[in-house]
């Protein structure tokens, strides 16, 4: 057998590797976390022991509070993030192929893109309060600005001869928008509502910053006044699960709705 | 009856600054008589697509008209089906759903749309994959797809652009043979461009060579090979003769846009 190629550029490696390289990243990172814990070197209220993390789980999970962060956590990073996705796929798509709409759009949405939406929860408190709707709110900004330009991009990358094809065939300018463009950009729009659905998720905490009585963001933020450094890594931790599970949730459903698109 | 006429057509594009405009099309003048079969060869960037998409109504010439039959070309329409040289099947839908597409357009009935659709694949050789989606198909299977779609809403005329350039020479060879067939059996008017000169010959009966930029029409030359054609008709002394002399008078073309550059 001849010795594989691991280290040429663009040069597949054998599944086996690929799949042990991964373990064994990820168990260094785990080894140094508890030598560093377990063996003293750093004190528990910088850096807990995967023990304690494990408690603080166990715990929070049998009183339902973990729980209880988790679903408020996600209801509104959907409930958001839906919402910015109504707004920015329709108005992507015409943005990427009507020169006058991307005209009236895109000095707005490259304004605004660039500002962090931190910046912008002062005002968002003055003008929406800071009940439930704020927090929607500031997943809303971090998401449907970049969703917007992304979603123009896929629009403006179909193919013209796509839409000329429905012209030679009969079709009206509404026909080729509707049975032609739409149907066209499904599988980019998909991999642009992934990628911005981990922008989502990223803003929880920022988005649990006020006034907030529940959720992981704000569970994170109670932990780090009581020291409870366990509960911060817990919050982090089941961020980041909850990050995968949806985005493998999408990846799955791209396979089953478009199962034409490669 | 419906003859197509190219008449003192003209394409000027504007100077940026107001200066005189280049001409891509210089009063090209022809016509594609019923049931026809009509090719255009010249020189890459001679102007032979955008009269084939003027043809189509796709483009607007700056003089002149074209008229199929009394109708006077303004825009696109079901009348002209057009067959484009990248691949313009519709990925989400099955081979079936493509090429029933413009008759749902015309709201034919569902079982009308079956039969005729039937045919089609029959006619193509691609009855077994009906169900089948485009990333499935080669592109010589893409392109047959491509030619039933225009075909089967009946267009008064097939428009077709280099349909087959960006097959491999065997598969092309196929397909040429092929369209010779559906021409024969169908006596479908078709205006075939390509810049490929054994193509030119083997497919039509009236083969118009252009001139390089600006486009003209330099000659017309009659090839009088029975239909369907094969692979003898490449051989033949008949064919070589006519090669040449369409060959000398494109290198003339060539040569000449080489010297203007220059």
């Amino acid at each position: 057998m001849p010795k594989p190629e691991l280290f040429t550029p663009k040069q597949g490696i054998p599944g086996g590797i690929y799949v042990a390289v991964g373990l064994v990243s990820a168990a260094t990172g785990i080894l140094v976390w508890c030598v560093l814990s377990y063996g003293g070197l750093v004190e528990s209220y910088f850096l807990p022991t995967p023990t304690q993390v494990a408690r603080a789980f166990v715990e929070m999970a049998g009183d339902g509070s973990l729980w209880r962060h988790v679903w408020a956590s996600t209801s509104v990073v959907l409930t958001g993030f839906v919402l910015a996705g109504c707004i920015a796929v329709p108005l992507g798509i015409l943005m990427g192929s009507f020169s006058i709409v991307a005209a009236a759009v895109e000095p707005v949405t490259n304004f605004i893109r660039y500002l962090p939406v931190s910046a912008l929860v002062p005002l968002l408190i003055l003008w929406v309060g800071i009940g439930l709707e704020q927090k929607v709110a500031v997943i809303f900004l971090g998401v449907v600005f970049n969703l917007t330009i992304m979603v123009a991009d896929v629009s403006a990358g179909v193919s013209k001869a796509l839409l000329e094809v429905g012209y030679t065939l009969g079709a009206t300018r509404r026909q080729v928008v509707w049975k032609i463009l739409a149907p066209a950009t499904l599988p980019g729009v998909m991999d642009a509502l992934r990628v911005n659905m981990g922008v989502a998720w990223t803003y929880v905490v920022v988005a649990e910053l006020v006034a907030a009585s529940e959720g992981l963001g704000f569970m994170i933020l109670n932990a780090m006044r009581g020291l409870f450094t366990e509960v911060i890594f817990l919050g982090i931790v089941v961020i980041g699960l909850l990050g995968l599970i949806t985005d493998q949730g999408l990846k799955w459903l791209r396979r089953g709705l478009l199962p034409w698109a490669s | 009856m419906a003859i197509l006429h190219i008449d003192d057509v003209s394409l000027i594009f504007p100077h940026a600054r107001g200066g005189r405009g280049v001409v891509a099309i210089d009063r090209v003048s022809m016509t594609v008589p019923d049931q026809a079969f009509a090719v255009i060869v010249g020189p890459s960037g001679c102007g032979k697509t955008t009269l084939l998409r003027m043809a189509a109504g796709l483009e607007r010439p700056t003089g002149g008209t074209l008229r199929l039959g009394d109708q006077c070309i303004t825009g696109p329409g079901a009348d002209r089906g057009m067959v484009f040289q990248s691949y313009t099947l519709f990925p989400w839908l099955t081979v079936r759903g493509n090429i029933e597409f413009g008759l749902r357009l015309a709201g034919v009935s569902t079982g009308e749309r079956r039969d005729r659709c039937d045919y089609f694949l029959a006619e193509v050789g691609l009855g077994k994959f009906a169900d089948a989606y485009p990333k499935q198909l080669s592109g010589g299977m893409m392109q047959r797809v491509a030619i039933a779609r225009a075909l089967v809403t009946d267009p008064k005329i097939l428009l077709m652009d280099e349909p087959f350039g960006a097959l491999d020479s065997q598969t092309r060879g196929l397909m040429q043979e092929l369209l010779t067939k559906i021409w024969f059996d169908t006596h479908k008017q078709i205006l075939f461009v390509t810049h490929d000169i054994d193509e030119a010959i083997f497919l039509g009966q009236r083969i118009h060579v252009m001139t390089a930029r600006p486009g003209r029409i330099k000659e017309v030359v009659e090839v009088g090979f029975p239909y369907p054609r094969s692979l003898d008709t490449l051989t033949s002394p008949e064919f070589i003769a006519v090669r040449q002399r369409i060959h000398a008078s494109i290198r003339e073309e060539v040569l000449k846009a080489q010297q203007d550059d220059e």
